[in-house]
């Protein structure tokens, strides 16, 4: 009886374990020399202010439950995690509301940036060496055989206003009731940390002038950073894995991943979970500094 | 009445062996003395492993494991632990930053072959580590000690607790070899779980990327600083990534010296 009930545990719990991987999708429409967006309807970029995490996931995450027999103690880890869930998701939001209090003084030009303000004429990104025009889908676009991305931007402005983060999932397709669609890929852009004194007064100089050009070149960056995934131009085989250290609101962060490009300024990594993102460096190596 | 003295006995026994923990020192001036002979020493790395504490009876550990193979598998072969090797360079370098003078000693420090001592006075080592001065001829060892590297996950008896978490078990410490007293003692216990799922096989993503910033974290306190590493035998600068000379480092003080300056 013990056994079976061993062999039960074990079954339900590498049963939690298994998750399913698929082959991404590669779309080859007709024409790449013109990518259309098509934004979200409701809102279509959103902004959020980022909830501070430092330091959240290294307390220790063992429970000790009242266990008397086996019974008693799955239905005290049952009892736990009820209650747990509950105060999690309350305390998720009330974070959450915390955090949004940073964008009060940011609502005037929120609520003027949108899916038209930022992708305006004259828009392209480089891919393959090629120039790709990019414009919104608008009514007049001929909805077969075009290539279309499927994009949901999300910008996180940090508590320090040092750096804004663009998180945009992106999916690709060869027309508007597409057959097959890629599989969503996330691209991240954080912006260069602003210094200490600098941060708040950079962002709202001359009518937010800064705010806007950062929004739109990170958007724009991602559009560039996804469309290279989708098309081949970024590559990780054969690629060793590193431990990136790169700046996020002015403090060190590191994630393992495949380098794909640098310069002394960026970093442009593909994340173990597939994501790509474009991230300022953590510091500035010798041959970037040294005096001409 | 005899039970009552006999329970006094076993208490006042017990504490008698109760071996007192060595508390944390902070780094002083006091830590080091001017023209002192130093040694950097670390022990080998531990395999890095994969364990279940609290699934404590053979059954329970053997259901653990079946419910956690593929996790075990993971973190006991893909994972890697190389870039703690650069320890004692990264010492060596923070201590010529402060000043000091170091040599590193390749053999791998094993405390548990140095004879036992016992004394009364404070922070006073449970180890005699004359052995060092004698063969080094060193005055203060830096010692790096690891006694686990890898990943935990808490169960009670069938039932995990918690979720994996990387974790490394660590000290570091300077023993003043004249007396045997620790001049700074620092444990470097880290851990850190998976952000988001860590349910991710066969290459557990979450689990990876904690297991490499724990490595980083620890990698940091070593020097006790945030603003990363050097390359083997280099300057420790905070701005730069890599220093190819010293004349290189001093070269790039000054122009940032005249940047702030002009500012």
């Amino acid at each position: 009886m013990k056994l079976i009930l061993i062999l039960a545990v074990c079954l339900v719990l590498s049963a939690c374990g298994s998750v399913q991987t698929k082959e991404p999708v590669v779309i080859k429409p007709a024409d790449k020399s013109k990518l259309f967006l098509q934004f979200p309807e409701e809102k279509d970029i959103q902004f959020f202010g980022k909830i501070n995490v430092d330091g959240a996931n290294s307390a220790s995450g063992a429970i000790m439950y009242p266990a008397y027999g086996l019974a008693g103690f799955i239905a005290g880890v049952a009892a736990h995690a009820a209650i747990q869930g509950g105060i999690d998701s309350a305390e998720e939001k009330r974070k959450a509301e915390l955090a949004n209090q940073i964008l009060e003084k940011y609502q005037s030009i929120l609520s003027e940036i949108d899916a038209q303000s930022v992708v305006d004429t004259g828009l392209s990104v480089r891919v393959n060496g090629k120039a790709v025009e990019v414009y919104n889908v608008g009514q007049d676009v001929d909805g077969q055989n075009i290539f279309l991305a499927e994009v949901k931007p999300a910008f996180y402005l940090t508590q320090d206003e040092k750096s804004l983060i663009l998180i945009n999932e992106l999916k690709f397709s060869e027309s508007l009731i597409p057959k097959t669609k890629s599989l969503p890929l996330t691209v991240q852009y954080v912006s260069s940390p602003r210094s200490n004194d600098e941060a708040d007064d950079y962002w709202q100089a001359d009518d937010f002038a800064n705010f806007k050009r950062v929004v739109r070149q990170s958007f724009l960056a991602s559009i560039e950073l996804g469309m290279k995934k989708n098309v081949g131009e970024i590559n990780i085989q054969g690629k060793p894995q590193k431990t990136i250290r790169y700046l996020e609101s002015g403090k060190k962060k590191v994630e393992r991943g495949y380098v794909i490009a640098s310069t002394c300024e960026r970093i442009v990594f593909q994340t173990l979970r597939g994501a790509i993102k474009s991230v300022p460096v953590h510091r500035v190596s010798a041959e970037c500094v040294k005096p001409s | 009445m005899r039970y009552l003295l006999v329970a006094s006995l076993a208490i006042l026994f017990a504490s008698g062996c109760a071996v007192q923990r060595q508390q944390t020192i902070h780094y002083s001036e006091a830590t080091l003395s001017n023209n002192a002979k130093i040694g950097i020493a670390m022990s080998e790395i531990p395999a890095i492993n994969a364990s279940y504490p609290g699934a404590d009876c053979l059954l329970c550990l053997a259901a653990a494991s079946a419910a956690n193979s593929k996790l075990t598998n993971h973190v006991e072969n893909q994972l890697s632990s190389e870039e703690l090797k650069k320890i004692p360079e990264l010492v060596q370098a923070k201590l010529k930053e402060l000043g000091y003078e170091s040599s590193i000693i390749d053999s791998p420090l094993k405390t548990f072959n140095l004879p036992k001592i016992k004394s009364e006075v404070p922070n006073t080592a449970r180890r005699d580590f004359t052995y060092f001065k004698d063969t080094y001829d060193i005055d203060y060892l830096v010692g790096i000690e690891f006694s686990y590297v890898g990943v935990q996950r808490q169960y009670s008896s069938y039932i995990p607790t918690s979720d994996p978490q990387a974790l490394i078990l660590g000290l570091e410490y300077v023993i003043k070899i004249e007396d045997n007293t620790y001049t700074w003692y620092k444990p470097l216990n880290t851990y850190r779980s998976a952000e988001g799922e860590w349910k991710e096989p066969p290459n557990f993503p979450g689990i990876t990327n904690a297991f490499y910033q724990v490595i980083e974290r620890v990698l940091d306190e070593v020097v006790n600083t945030s603003t990363g590493k050097v390359e083997a035998g280099l300057v420790v600068n905070t701005e730069l990534e890599k220093v190819e000379t010293e004349a290189e480092a001093k070269e790039f003080k000054e122009m940032k010296e005249e940047v702030e300056s002009a500012k």
